[in-house]
């Protein structure tokens, strides 16, 4: 007893830990409703692995169906919260509803919000994706990079088309580590409607201003001949708007 | 009916224990409006990590506390990193309620230990009166958790997660049962209040204006903001800086006393050391960020970045992300290590030298 008095906090805590540890254990594998968040749930760049046309895939809806409760709860208790704003958006998103879902994310980010990571980088992310003005998307991908500098979550560029060669990626690649702001780039694949896509997910450097113009104008090398590459760099005005410029 | 007493000295009390709390509020506000999310980390960073280890020196530092808990400060470190690796094995959510439920009730409980402290000095209050002022606390704090906008949208997600899926009509039925205890116990708290005052003890005002800056702090941001920074900050200011200064004023206090003995706490305590108390605390923060192998820049602020490695495409060098940056580190730290070796050696080992010839 006498060591039961001296460690009793740690006692009572693992008393707890055991109790509630033992059911999220057993619920855990049971039916799987005790999750972290995870892929589109929780990171805007898994989602825009496959866009926005591949919104509400099996395992995101499946999540938000087994939240929409939660949601619902939260919404009719905190309708102000931006966090509520953002659970919204993205239950929208899960059901196909693209507008509902920025509408509510754009209300979220109308508070000045600056904790919610996966708010602010899947904002970026519609951003780029929608074709929005440069000034537009560099402010939304700044205003996650800034708050969050040190995420490591990615920001993807949809490719028109991929490499035709390894030439073509390796090019790419130096073009894209030449830019100050990127810390890295892969390159990526996928199919959709039985078509063949590309996209690059770059990753930041920190403390650095990002243009996304500049990775627009490493990626849009590829479109130059290999021959002419040496000679010519691409520059770009507007994210669609690049012409092709002697070095 | 009144008597005031002090924790450290009347005007150490208005800057530290009274007035921190709005400072803390304000300095907060100006994060919120002027820097991004990443300042959090920062204070976490110059406040909280430094906190532990006034922690460190007060339970560690201390022979007196060394022989006295010996065993649990032996035993404790291992059940909770056992305790740690198990959650995070086979029940992470649950280990992220804990410390997140710990760290409520171990604010909860600093701020009750100060306030005894006030009536401690004062030698106010009945003997029941600790009883009270901790019910008092945990009745204060577990409102602003079920009410605060901010708490609750933490609480429900949580529930949900844990397959409780609790409706909007319980959480409003918990509401209202939440005002009813607050109420209820406000009553039983003033007839506490008057039961000491017609026993014949003082009431320590202080004690009460101390209790009303530390929960000014915590309701008014936890209810005036649409973000959990301004919390994070103010909290962490609060509690950090007044943990810190106790601690330090606990160590001061004891090196007055002849019996103490002394050890690593008193070789930073005392006229002209506390600037090493401090730097002890930033060297400790360094050196865990290094440990957890998180950037160096989250003492910045978000203001101040150290430059990253740029790509240099002149040489064909690409820029180095934050893990091959910290490898550069790792390399640099070898390198300096090993310099250091050939400088001390290039004067400790001259045989010319008469003192070196002395130890030959």
């Amino acid at each position: 007893m006498a060591v039961l008095q001296k460690y009793r906090m740690l006692v009572i805590v693992y008393v707890i830990v055991l109790g509630v540890g033992a059911r999220e254990y057993l619920v855990s594998r049971s039916n799987g409703t005790v999750e972290w968040l995870g892929g589109c749930q929780a990171s805007a760049a898994a989602c825009s692995k496959t866009g926005t046309q591949a919104l509400g895939s099996s395992d995101d809806s499946l999540f938000w169906m087994r939240h929409a409760k939660m949601t619902e709860v939260v919404a009719q208790l905190n309708p102000e919260d931006p966090d509520t704003d953002f659970l919204l958006g993205m239950q929208a998103l899960s059901e196909g509803d693209i507008e509902e879902s920025i509408r509510r994310l754009e209300e979220a980010l109308e508070g000045g919000v600056k904790h919610n990571n996966y708010l602010l980088q899947y904002y970026a992310q519609y951003e780029l994706e929608r074709g929005a003005d440069w000034r537009r998307v560099n402010l939304a991908v700044n205003r996650w990079r800034i708050n969050h500098p040190f995420s490591s979550d990615p920001l993807t560029i949809p490719l028109g088309a991929g490499p035709d060669t390894p030439q073509d990626e390796n090019d790419m690649y130096e073009a894209l580590e030449a830019i100050p702001w990127v810390a890295g780039s892969q390159l990526e694949s996928f199919v959709l409607e039985d078509q063949p896509r590309w996209q690059i997910a770059l990753t930041f450097q920190p403390g650095e201003t990002v243009d996304v113009r500049e990775a627009i104008e490493a990626v849009t090398l590829l479109s130059l001949p290999p021959n002419d590459r040496p000679r010519f760099i691409v520059q770009c005005s507007t994210l669609v708007d690049c012409t092709m410029v002697p070095r | 009916m009144f008597k005031t007493g002090y924790i450290l000295s009347r005007r150490a009390d208005l800057v530290w224990f009274l007035g921190l709390p709005f400072v803390a509020v304000l300095i907060a506000l100006g994060f919120q409006r002027w820097l991004p999310y990443v300042a959090v980390a920062s204070i976490n960073l110059w406040i909280t990590i430094p906190h532990h280890y006034a922690g460190w020196v007060r339970s560690y530092g201390m022979p007196q506390v060394w022989e006295r808990f010996r065993e649990r400060l032996i035993v404790g470190p291992f059940l909770i990193l056992i305790l740690t690796g198990a959650g995070l094995i086979w029940a992470p959510i649950t280990l992220l309620l804990l410390v997140t439920a710990w760290d409520h009730q171990h604010s909860v409980m600093q701020q009750h230990g100060l306030s005894r402290v006030y009536d401690f000095k004062a030698g106010a209050g009945l003997p029941s009166t600790g009883r009270f002022d901790i019910t008092l606390h945990f009745v204060l704090y577990g409102f602003m958790f079920v009410h605060a906008p901010m708490f609750r949208f933490l609480w429900i997600r949580e529930m949900h997660r844990m397959d409780i899926p609790i409706s909007a009509g319980f959480v409003e039925g918990l509401l209202a049962a939440s005002w009813v205890v607050l109420i209820v116990y406000l009553i039983i708290y003033a007839w506490h209040v008057r039961q000491t005052i017609l026993n014949g003890q003082p009431i320590n005002p202080i004690k009460y204006a101390f209790i009303g800056a530390s929960y000014f702090l915590w309701y008014f941001v936890a209810w005036n903001t649409n973000s959990i920074l301004l919390y994070a900050v103010a909290h962490r200011i609060m509690h950090g800086v007044q943990y810190i200064v106790m601690v330090y004023s606990f160590m001061r206090r004891t090196a007055d006393v002849p019996a103490s003995k002394p050890g690593f706490w008193s070789r930073v305590v005392g006229q002209g050391k506390l600037r090493w108390f401090l730097v002890g605390g930033a060297a400790y923060a360094l050196l865990f960020q290094l440990l957890i192998n998180y950037p160096l820049d989250e003492f910045g602020f978000g203001v101040v970045n150290f430059a990253p490695y740029p790509a240099i495409p002149q040489f064909n060098l690409p820029a180095l992300d934050y893990e091959a940056s910290y490898g550069l580190f790792s390399q640099m730290m070898v390198y300096a290590y090993g310099m250091m070796h050939y400088y001390l050696d290039s004067f400790i080992w001259k045989v010319r030298d008469k003192q070196v010839q002395a130890g030959l």
